[in-house]
């Protein structure tokens, strides 16, 4: 796999992360309020 | 025709990219609801109660119990989900990083609410929740040190490998894999046994070496044993079953007994 397959994994996976993080932020704020 | 392959193999990575995108992000959206809902019933004081016979004397607030237990299922199955694709892809994970996320975002909570803003008036430190905090930390803490460097060392072009002990768990000839060969063989076995009629089956134990099950007899019905034999051992040397040494010896040993004399 070349750096550049690796890299684009790499951000792949940090922006999941970040999006799924917001998404958990949303459902609780529209749950909870 | 290598246009339809480059078409195909992009096609794989933006599905690969789907499915791992949607698992991760579900993963770190449970541990996000685990870590909110758990401030939200610290923040009453650590307990609360719903449904059932008995008064309750402190609800739970909107919603927590849905995000606890949603939260930790809902992680379990999206985190699965998200290794067997980072697997399947051969892409390195970020799966090391889940147990941390989850012990030290907890453990942040304990240490919140247990020194900095103890709930209720004037609330001193609760030691309780600082031994909790302590031991999350530590749970937490330690596993993120491998975990960093396995990415970091993905990152520099060494093959993804799983953290601790689920490469050998998960990977070729490691338990689960050993697992389910075994249950197709004594599934397959099971299928002989209670059909009727000359049995085809060859039997390959665990840790290598075949046993036919009946002998192979001659003529035509011979012929057709051979046949069903030499399928059967195919699909246990494509399922990983037996290796390319074993698939062969066997192999011989089925056309040498029996083949047309």
């Amino acid at each position: 796999v070349s750096p550049g397959r690796r890299a684009y994994w790499f951000l792949l996976q940090a922006a999941a992360a970040f999006a799924g993080v917001l998404l958990g932020i949303l459902i609780y704020n529209a749950v909870t309020r | 025709m290598a246009q339809q392959e480059r078409g195909g193999s992009s096609v794989a990575t933006v599905v690969d990219s789907v499915w791992i995108f949607v698992t991760l992000a579900g993963v770190a959206c449970a541990l996000t609801l685990v870590y909110l809902g758990m401030r939200s019933v610290m923040n009453i004081g650590g307990f609360c109660a719903e449904g059932g016979p008995y008064e309750i004397a402190v609800h739970c607030p909107k919603g927590s119990t849905g995000f606890l237990i949603g939260g930790i299922w809902g992680g379990l199955i999206f985190a699965g989900l998200y290794v067997w694709r980072t697997l399947r892809a051969g892409v390195g994970s970020f799966v090391g990083l889940l147990w941390p996320a989850l012990f030290l975002s907890l453990g942040w909570n304990f240490l919140d609410f247990g020194i900095i803003n103890p709930p209720g008036e004037g609330g001193g430190p609760v030691a309780g929740w600082l031994v909790c905090a302590v031991l999350f930390f530590i749970m937490g803490g330690l596993p993120l040190i491998p975990a960093l460097w396995g990415i970091v060392r993905w990152l520099r072009g060494a093959p993804p490998r799983l953290p601790l002990g689920m490469s050998g768990l998960m990977g070729s000839g490691g338990g689960i894999r050993t697992a389910l060969s075994t249950m197709r063989q004594l599934k397959q076995l099971r299928r002989d046994l209670v059909t009727p009629g000359p049995t085809t089956s060859t039997w390959t134990w665990p840790g290598g070496g075949t046993t036919p099950r009946t002998p192979p007899t001659g003529g035509a019905a011979g012929g057709a044993d051979v046949v069903a034999q030499l399928e059967r051992l195919d699909a246990l040397h494509r399922s990983g079953a037996l290796s390319d040494a074993q698939y062969e010896a066997a192999k011989r040993a089925v056309l040498g007994a029996g083949g047309p004399a």
